[in-house]
């Protein structure tokens, strides 16, 4: 599947080529799976994050013809893609776990801020300290922003390309959500150090 | 340490096993074979004319085509039924045309905003949803039973997003034979019962799009489209997922008279959706297969353009769990009025 398009080449000339040599994709999926593994699992939890993954691979290779190919690299458009279908596999627990209130349901799995939560080593510190709360306070795009930064590890570009948002107001987002937790997270931070290895 | 960075920090890094991406590579190599050949099939299907039913020229593709792939006459005919059975279908389960979405989006986008959202609004909604529930809650190998779970629910929407959802569990209806204690159990974990009111906070559990419950209305229906078109899934794109944004939207958001007409529009630009016109507004669906089976979502929308209902149905059910055609999720609501 590794086709001839590979090392040297940029993502943009790998989709190009994989237009008329579709197996070029193949290199596509080596360059950034485990990224957006990573972005799936952090999200939604190791358990969901092969299939996720997966999901956004077919989907991209289906929607291929319609990047941007002045853009050199395809991640921030994979990001894109896992961010619908990981909001998609929310939607679908949600509404599994509305029906039944008691049992196979985690607080959490109802909570938004699950996505980082969730993710977070010592889970009763981080809702102790409040971190959780702060995220729920937060706008949607800036919880949108801060996802992509803390769980997908995207650059300030990747994030405005993203969300289509000039760099500038990435940077103003990041500043305000850093204003905003600082507090949980130094009550967290305090914690954990009182708490040692 | 800069406490974002921190936060970044305390995330653990999951790494796939080597299985894992061998498997997913895999799936990739053979969808990359299927779209291949389906492609090399459209391409031979533009021999034939609109108007007239395709003949054999499927068992005789170019020599090219065949060098490498001996089967493809076989596949090619069976395209070829595909292609009759799908020309069948459309003849015979044509939708209303699309108009009728915009008859309403007209008369929607006229109407007074009487809903700024200055403050809390509600809605109200009566829910049937569908649960798969183990028989014995302590031992997840006992088995399951399928269960409807009838509800009702208050959703509070307030003016910086969050939204704050009072649900009651009504009954409960299992799809199969309970043992009598079983049952008992099972009830009381739903919580089935007066007591069962559960206040969740969901600011942005509705996963919309960032910004798009802001767009003018003039851009909503463009903005819709642009997302389904970069980010959907090509075979369910222009259909279901559109249907789920506008679902999220409405139920997440008190939306203007313009952006109420702004998603109608949209809805009327995106091809292989049935529409039917109500009583009083219209009913908007799409017929999907996921990896669950086939399903099939509809909305609806009442003459002031409020979403008033939205049914998701398991076409082929849950096997040994579900019957066909059960309702995943069957939700009325009302239209928002202030909140007392």
């Amino acid at each position: 599947m590794n086709g001839s398009a590979g090392n040297g080449f940029s993502d943009a000339e790998i989709i190009a080529r994989s237009l008329v040599e579709p197996h070029a994709f193949g290199e596509i999926f080596n360059r950034h799976y485990r990224t957006i593994y990573r972005y799936g699992a952090r999200r939604l939890g190791v358990e969901a994050a092969d299939d996720i993954a997966m999901e956004v691979f077919l989907r991209a290779f289906d929607l291929r013809d319609r990047f941007d190919i002045d853009r050199s690299s395809c991640r921030p458009w994979l990001f894109g893609i896992a961010s619908n279908v990981c909001r998609t596999e929310s939607r679908r627990r949600y509404r599994e776990a509305r029906a039944v209130r008691r049992i196979n349901v985690e607080p959490l799995l109802i909570d938004p801020s699950a996505d980082i939560a969730w993710r977070v080593d010592a889970h009763q510190q981080v809702k102790d300290c409040g971190l959780i709360e702060s995220i729920n306070q937060l706008r949607d795009e800036e919880r949108e922003t801060l996802l992509l930064f803390a769980l997908a590890d995207a650059t300030y570009s990747e994030i405005a390309e993203t969300l289509e948002v000039p760099i500038g107001t990435v940077r103003s987002r990041l500043a305000r959500i850093r204003e905003k937790l600082r507090e949980p997270l130094q009550r967290l931070r305090d914690s954990t150090e009182e708490a040692g290895p | 340490m800069d406490e974002l960075r921190y936060l970044k920090r305390l995330v653990d890094d999951p790494v796939p096993s080597d299985s894992v991406v061998d498997e997913a590579r895999s799936s990739l190599r053979d969808h990359i074979d299927a779209s291949s050949l389906q492609q090399e099939l459209l391409s031979l299907t533009d021999h034939f004319n609109d108007d007239c039913i395709p003949l054999p020229e499927w068992s005789e593709p170019p020599v090219q085509a065949t060098r490498n792939r001996r089967w493809l006459p076989i596949g090619a005919a069976v395209a070829a039924v595909a292609v009759l059975a799908s020309t069948v279908v459309l003849l015979t389960d044509r939708p209303v045309p699309a108009s009728a979405l915009l008859d309403l989006a007209h008369a929607v986008e006229v109407l007074p905003d009487e809903m700024l959202v200055e403050v809390a609004v509600e809605r109200q909604a009566t829910i049937q949803s569908l649960a798969i529930l183990p028989l014995d809650v302590d031992d997840p190998a006992s088995g399951v039973v399928g269960a409807i779970v009838n509800g009702e629910e208050v959703r509070r929407i307030s003016t910086d997003g969050v939204i704050q959802i009072e649900s009651t569990a009504i009954d409960v209806e299992f799809l199969a034979k309970v043992d009598p204690e079983a049952e008992a159990e099972l009830r009381g974990l739903i919580g089935v019962g007066a007591d069962a009111i559960v206040t969740t906070r969901l600011p942005d559990d509705s996963g919309i799009e960032p910004n798009l419950r802001t767009e003018d209305a003039a851009n909503l229906a463009q903005r819709l489209r642009e997302i389904v078109a970069r980010f959907g899934n090509p075979d369910v794109a222009d259909s279901a997922e559109t249907l789920q944004e506008v679902a999220e939207l409405h139920t997440a958001y008190v939306l203007t008279t313009g952006q109420r007409a702004a998603v109608l529009k949209a809805l009327a630009m995106v091809d292989g959706l049935r529409v039917d016109r109500t009583d009083s507004g219209v009913r908007v669906s799409a017929a999907y297969t996921t990896e669950r089976g086939r399903e099939h979502l509809s909305l609806e929308f009442d003459a002031n353009g409020w979403l008033i209902r939205e049914t998701l149905t398991l076409v082929d059910g849950v096997l040994g769990v579900t019957p066909d055609s059960v309702d995943e999720f069957d939700a009325r609501y009302t239209p928002p009025r202030l909140a007392p």
